[in-house]
């Protein structure tokens, strides 16, 4: 077959994402368009799952594409989370721009573009195709955020986040200059040659694999470089928040991992004395408390998730620490990880969707009180969603949790602190995530409280269906997937 | 018969009524009512068809001589267990799922499902109102599959299994109404008290497989042997101790079980409250099949327990206590069943007291007949209860009469009262015959057990004997004969029609017969208790014992000598008699002759009979000296629970998590500034991270050297000292040397030296750039060199060498580090920086005491034996008298102990009393074995490319027995690590 296969879900987007523009333009139904890009999303997604499942064998592709791009299962394995991810967004959104009188092209248009750099990011094989791609995917998320014009607070989380992110972009482009000042190369692969040929200068490369590191660390929220993160998810159309906490994390994952394994998995790079475990372990772990004990204190449902997918990122960053040692178990674990929070956290963010009206949003968990017995199929949703990001068996969560601090274990030595830490601060989690359902389904709304009511939308009903069946799906049948998980891991690290 | 299919269709016995327990308790609810009652009975007819198959199977195998002929069944193996050897290790243990029909449980079974069904045809009419109807019968189901678990199990385990299932289905079905508090406190009483018996069974268990090494009941009667010979003694506990026989021990807590599930002093008080459940479950489990568990278990045991007199006289006696006990309790009581409940525990330790004095077979024998007729005698209450609308329990004083509505009922309950009263020719007759022979026969024949003993049982089973008969025709009289009590008023307004009690608590007017799935089995069961003795008839008499013969193959009865003389048969028989019909021409003349009119009249209001009604107030002991205390404890622990568990620890980590949480999202400040400092702190802890190396030394001890390693780390460099004298020595580092030429060698000669020496430097390296190395004048005749670090020793040995050259001086070039991530060092007497002593301790683990230079003084803990400070012979008080044991390590290296008095071998004191010690040295000190081991040091430091340096050092004991330990486990680590 054909390498073309390997790159057709990125044209696909990008050709999408051009034909919806120019749809727009002369289109007077919108929520058209809402369809014709979820299905380009799923189109596209389709493609790669189907690389991953039939693993058909690809001619290979010539050296000018895969200098900057990967062709490998590790950017199938991710087209198909960002494109879900992304995909359920633009499900959600068809219902909440229509309700909340959004409804323009734009959104569509962005989300699309948004995908195609994440998509890009995450088959990134040189630090200027990672720069692109960083850049193509933030620039429309920053639209995303400021959707709703007229919202001061979507105006704040965005800019906020334009001015951090331009700072974060800056250290990380940085940090690659002084890489490639320290290596003589841009693309992963020469970077790690150079440094394992000797020639390299230590001293710019550890200097340059640092601010790189940081800048990661911003796109995944880790502590403490997360705090455009809560204002951000809370000011951002709850689609928005939707498609930057699973899509955008997940590519910010998947170019921290193809970067760390491909470029520094070298012995040295990975020793726990000196290399970059330590540093992730670090933020592991303040990550993880610091986002599960701030979610406490939150009285915003859509706060606690922003500081919940916080925590969730502490609970990646293990894997990815875990990788340096037990590479395969740790890559992979990442990879399901970030399947099974994109599947729970789209259900969660769309239960919160779909419990509010014009009017009558759902934010706050006391407008969540009473709504599982008035409204019992949105609050099924949103209690097996917050359930599987509490890690609750049988659901996807369960399952990622697990396999990310199996990793853990499997490291030995300080990792395995790090999974009790892990398992703890989870159970901090249980206190805010159960809340949730507590107030859903055992306890009424206090008098003369304003009363969210569920909207109606096909969109975000095949959207909640879809998200709770992948959510169950993960969790009884993991199989599937963690096979096309570690497929791409033994890939990546060359096992 | 075809065994094979027998044996293919035994578990059938326990699966039909498991299916239909969970058939019915799954489906139940939403089924018709006919299927649910199709599949109860049905699945219990159907497992009684195959036990009856089996049973005649097992019959014919008999008839054809195989007198030990058992069926069996295995399922699987449940799991492995690990006992003690005996030899400090373990050996396992398999637990099989395995059922076994033989003349013991086959019988058992026989009556369990065979009974059963009766019952569970009668139920289907008792029950037919009862909103909870698939409920019962899913209960009722499960409850006898458990039961068929704990008869056919082979092993005391799988038996166990059964035993709590019977535990559990008892505790639903006496709670079964458990709307009313009453009826559901009755059901928690139950199972409490059969815990503290199961809890007996458990110890029990466990002392069977510790001692005869297997759970199956064939093994440990095959070594009750030896359990019985055995000294009781615990591994732990100082040898000479003893605690009597394993097998005393092991038949004591097993015999406390017993008196849990078969309801004997001091346990027995759950059994009356429990006729708090439904009629058909006080018939079938608390009167024909669960409470007789215990004596099964014991028959299925008896070998064991024929091993322990001490075991056998307490069972003796309890049970004779206990008849005694429940037979006065149940002459006073006014309600049916509550009579029938005392009259079972009463019979319960007719069979216990049987079982005591070794009668085994007679004991189960006893126990056969009493299904029979006390099934019958509660379905009988059951039936008038039924009948006259009593819910709960029926007071007799408010009945009479009944054989004018309840002919049948009243015919089978009277067959059933002349059984348990003993009378001759009933099934009672012949089994308490049996017992009172076993009672008789250790009272006057030579047995193993003393004749006190049966003097004592045998003397109160014939008072209780008499007292049964009494209270059973007392209850009959009062019940069906006279008139009925509770007949309306004639006088009554007419309006309130005849069904209108002339009291509050009278019972219905028109009493009636009950339906034919009610009567069919009072009349099965009330032939059979009329019948069923024939198969036990007295061999003395030259009858045939069908019974006796039989039960030898899987009961041990104790051995009584062959006797000409039948006095112990003929005293039996004529007491028995004598008693039975005392008992009940007492009865007729106190409750009938007077047409009942003056047993109307409560007895006489006296203190006895108040006691007797208030059932020896053992309820009211039990709550004053057990119950309330640990109420009391309760309640105090939940006070702590809410105090110290709920408020403090609880809120406290709440609190502060809750707090933690307030105060992070406090630095959610808002202000996009604040965003970026944060970036830029996090960039710097992460910088520094990598600006500054980090040093970390393992050691690793090798069979006769040390091999050091430190965590390698992207542009590091390191250097080590391994020997512990301060200079670094891996890289080896480069000195100048000072070096002055004698005033007698010229200028020739020099720089024929200096050549020389550059041919020796450049055999080794290539000679360096650097001048310095060649060598630069300091002075006149005296120059300093920096020979390469590789090349420096044979310099040093040149310039040694050379004619009128003399090394000065050396001193540290500079700073050298290499790539060398690891170092090997064979360390010797030079090396070492101090000493460890290595101590063990009673279980043989090592300690490990740092000594310091000066005096490290040992505590007593140190010393396995009380030291005893040194008495000065001369009078004169030494100083050091009372000071413990010391090691004194002085500042030349030199290290000494002063045992001071301690006991020590291995040590030659010197005249001041302290014996020299040095590295590797054994001796014993005060009774612990000690060992002397050198401390030695390394220190690694490592540079990285920003130049900054870190150094680690570390001190471990060169300690040869636990290089080799931990040898292996060092390759493994290894190996693991390179994976």
């Amino acid at each position: 077959m054909s390498w073309w296969i390997g790159v057709a879900p990125l044209l696909l987007l990008l050709g999408g994402g051009l034909l919806i523009m120019l749809a727009d333009a002369f289109a007077k139904e919108r929520a058209e368009l809402a369809t014709t890009t979820t299905v380009t999303l799923a189109l596209s997604g389709a493609i790669s799952f189907y690389v991953l499942l039939v693993d058909p064998v690809l001619a290979p592709a010539p050296e000018l594409v895969t200098r900057y791009l990967a062709t490998d299962k590790l950017g199938a394995f991710f087209d198909v989370v960002i494109c879900l991810g992304a995909a359920l967004s633009t499900l959600l959104a068809g219902g909440y721009l229509r309700e909340h009188g959004l409804e323009r092209g734009e959104f569509y248009v962005l989300a699309l573009f948004s995908a195609f750099g994440a998509m890009v990011l995450a088959r990134a094989a040189d630090m200027a195709t990672l720069f692109i791609g960083l850049e193509t995917m933030s620039l429309g998320v920053y639209a995303m955020i400021a959707f709703r014009r007229r919202s001061a607070r979507a105006a704040e989380g965005a800019i906020k986040y334009f001015l951090l992110g331009s700072f974060a972009a800056a250290i990380l482009l940085f940090g690659s200059a002084l890489v490639y000042a320290g290596t003589g190369a841009t693309s992963f692969v020469g970077i790690a040659a150079a440094m394992a040929g000797g020639e390299a200068s230590t001293k710019l490369v550890l200097l340059g694999l640092l601010l790189v590191v940081v800048g990661l660390a911003f796109k995944v929220s880790a502590v403490p470089f997360h705090m455009w993160t809560p204002d951000a998810y809370e000011g951002a159309p709850t689609p928005a928040t939707t498609f930057m906490s699973v899509a955008v994390k997940s590519a910010a994952f998947a170019v921290f991992v193809r970067l760390l394994m491909t470029s520094f998995g070298d012995p040295l790079s990975t020793s726990a004395a000196a290399g970059w475990p330590p540093v992730l372990a670090g933020l592991a772990a303040v990550t993880m408390v610091f986002g599960n004990l701030a979610a406490l204190g939150q009285s915003s449902v859509k706060r606690m998730l922003a500081y919940s997918s916080i925590a969730h990122a502490g609970y990646v960053l293990v894997g990815l620490g875990a990788a340096a040692r037990v590479p395969e178990l740790g890559v992979s674990s990442v990879l399901f990880y970030l399947a099974a929070y994109t599947v729970s956290n789209a259900l969660a963010f769309g239960a919160l969707v779909y419990a509010g009206s014009k009017g009558k949003e759902a934010v706050s968990y006391a407008d969540l009180a009473g709504l599982g017995r008035r409204h019992p199929g949105v609050g099924l949703a949103m209690a097996v969603g917050v359930l599987s990001l509490m890690g609750f068996p049988p659901t996807a969560g369960f399952f990622g949790k697990y396999y990310v601090f199996n990793a853990a274990v499997q490291a030995g030595g300080g990792w395995v602190w790090l999974a009790v830490l892990g398992v703890l601060s989870s159970a901090v989690g249980a206190y805010y995530y159960l809340r949730v359902v507590v107030l859903m389904f055992m306890r009424e709304p206090a008098q003369g409280a304003p009363i969210a009511v569920p909207m109606k939308s096909g969109y975000v009903l095949v959207a909640l269906v879809a998200s709770a069946v992948f959510v169950m799906n993960l969790g009884l049948l993991p199989s599937t997937v963690l096979e096309m998980a570690v497929a791409a891991a033994q890939e990546l690290v060359g096992a | 018969m075809n065994v094979a299919l027998i044996e293919k269709l035994l578990p059938f016995i326990v699966l039909l009524p498991l299916a239909g327990a969970i058939m019915n308790g799954l489906a139940g609810r939403f089924a018709d009512k006919k299927l649910v009652s199709g599949v109860a009975a049905g699945s219990v007819l159907g497992a009684f068809a195959i036990a009856l198959y089996a049973f005649v199977g097992l019959y014919v195998a008999k008839h054809d001589g195989a007198e030990a002929a058992a069926f069996s069944a295995d399922l699987w193996r449940w799991f492995d267990v690990a006992i003690p050897n005996g030899q400090g290790g373990f050996r396992t243990v398999p637990i099989e799922l395995r059922f076994v029909f033989d003349s013991l449980s086959g019988l058992m079974t026989l009556v369990v499902t065979g009974i059963g069904s009766l019952i569970h045809i009668y139920a289907l009419g008792y029950m037919k109102e009862d909103p909870g109807f698939a409920r019962f019968f899913a209960y009722l189901n499960l409850f006898t599959a458990s039961m068929l678990i704990l008869v056919l199990a082979s092993s005391v385990t799988f038996m166990f299994v059964g035993w709590e299932g019977v535990g559990l289905c008892s505790y639903l079905l006496i709670g079964f109404w458990y709307e009313n508090p009453k009826y559901a406190a009755a059901g928690r009483k139950a199972f409490v008290a059969n815990r503290v018996g199961d809890f007996g069974v458990l110890i029990g268990m466990f002392a069977c497989v510790f001692f005869a090494g297997s759970f199956e009941f064939s093994d440990i009667n095959a070594y009750a042997g030896v359990m019985g010979a055995s000294d009781l003694q615990f591994p732990g506990v100082a040898s000479g101790l003893t605690f009597g026989n394993a097998a005393t021990f092991a038949t004591l807590f097993l015999f406390l079980g017993c008196t849990g599930k078969s309801a004997q002093v001091p346990l027995y008080v759950w059994l009356p409250d429990a006729m708090a459940g439904p009629t058909p479950v006080s018939a079938l489990i608390h009167a024909a099949t669960m409470v007789t568990s215990g004596v099964y278990l014991c028959c299925r045991l008896s070998p064991l327990f024929l091993q322990s007199d001490v075991t056998m006289s307490v069972i003796a006696v309890v049970g004779a206590v206990t008849a005694f006990l429940g037979a006065t309790i149940a002459i006073t009581q006014h309600e049916m069943k509550k009579i029938l409940a005392y009259s079972t525990v009463s019979q319960l330790g007719f069979m216990f007291a049987g079982v005591g004095v070794g009668a085994f077979a007679a004991g189960f024998f006893h126990v056969f007949t009493h299904a029979f007729f006390k099934a019958c005698l509660f379905l009988g209450a059951g039936s008038v209860m039924h009948a006259v609308h009593a819910h709960g329990d029926a007071d007799i004083f408010k009945l009479g009469g009944m054989k004018r509505f309840q002919p049948l009922t009243r015919a089978t309950f009277l067959a059933s009262c002349f059984a348990i009263a003993g009378f001759p020719l009933t099934s009672g007759f012949f089994s308490k015959d049996e017992l009172l022979v076993g009672a008789a026969n250790v009272w006057l024949e030579e047995t193993a057990l003393p004749s006190s003993v049966g003097a004592f049982v045998f003397i109160v089973l014939a008072i209780s004997a008499f007292l049964t008969a009494f209270y059973m025709f007392r209850l009959y009289f009062l019940t069906f004969e006279g008139s009925y009590r509770s007949a309306p008023d004639e006088s009554e307004d007419p309006e309130r029609g005849g069904h209108a009690p002339h009291d509050a608590h009278a019972y219905a007017a028109h009493p009636h017969e009950s339906e034919r799935s009610m009567t069919l089995p009072l009349v099965i069961l009330g032939f059979g208790a009329l019948v069923v003795g024939f198969l036990g008839m007295p061999h003395w008499l030259g009858l045939p014992n069908w019974w006796e013969h039989w039960m030898e193959a899987s009961i041990t009865n104790l051995a009584v000598p062959e006797s000409e003389s039948h006095t112990p048969h003929i005293l039996a028989m004529a007491v028995g008699t004598l008693v039975a019909l005392g008992g009940i021409g007492a009865a007729w003349a106190l409750y009938f002759k007077g047409s009942g009119v003056a047993a109307l009249d409560e007895p006489k209001k006296n203190a006895l009979t108040y006691f007797l009604y208030d059932k020896w107030r053992v309820d009211e002991l039990y709550q004053r000296t057990i119950l309330g205390p640990i109420k009391w404890l309760a309640i105090q622990c939940g006070r702590v629970d809410r105090t110290f568990v709920d408020t403090l620890l609880t809120r406290a980590t709440s609190g502060t998590a809750a707090l933690l949480g307030h105060l992070l999202t406090r630095l959610q400040v808002g202000v996009v500034h604040a965003y970026g400092l944060a970036i830029v702190i996090g960039t710097g802890v992460l910088g520094w991270w990598f600006l500054y190396p980090h040093a970390r030394v393992d050691v690793t001890p090798g069979a006769d050297s040390v091999a050091l390693s430190a965590g390698p780390g992207l542009g590091y460099e390191y250097r080590w000292d391994v020997d512990g004298d301060g200079a670094f020595d891996v890289p080896r580092q480069p000195e100048t040397l000072t070096v002055a030429v004698s005033a007698e060698l010229d200028q020739a000669a020099i720089d024929q030296t200096a050549r020389r020496l550059s041919n020796v430097i450049s055999s080794v390296v290539p000679w360096p750039d650097d001048r310095r190395a060649l060598g630069a004048p300091l002075g006149p005749r005296r120059y300093s060199l920096t020979p390469p670090a590789e090349a420096l020793e044979v310099t040093r040995q040149f310039l040694e060498s050379a004619q009128g050259v003399t090394i000065e001086g050396a001193e540290p070039a500079g700073e050298l580090f290499g790539d060398a991530t690891a170092a090997e060092h064979r360390y010797d007497a030079e090396d070492h920086v101090g000493f460890t002593l290595v101590w063990q301790d009673d279980l043989r683990r090592s300690h490990r005491l740092e000594l310091e230079a000066g005096e490290t003084l040992l505590d007593a803990s140190v010393l396995a034996f009380a030291w005893q400070p040194l008495r000065p012979e001369d009078g004169e008080a030494d100083p050091m008298a009372d000071v413990p044991p010391a090691f004194v390590l002085g500042d030349d290296g030199a290290l000494a102990v002063r045992p001071n008095g301690a006991d020590h071998r291995g040590l030659s004191l010197d005249e001041g009393g302290s014996a020299p010690l040095s590295a590797g040295d054994r001796f014993t000190l005060g009774g612990r074995p000690m060992r002397i081991v050198p401390r030695v040091r390394a220190r690694v430091q490592v540079r990285n490319a920003f130049g900054n340096v870190a150094t680690e050092t570390v001190e471990f004991d060169l300690d040869p027995e636990e290089a080799q330990a931990a040898a292996p486990l060092a390759r493994n680590d290894r190996a693991g690590a390179a994976r």
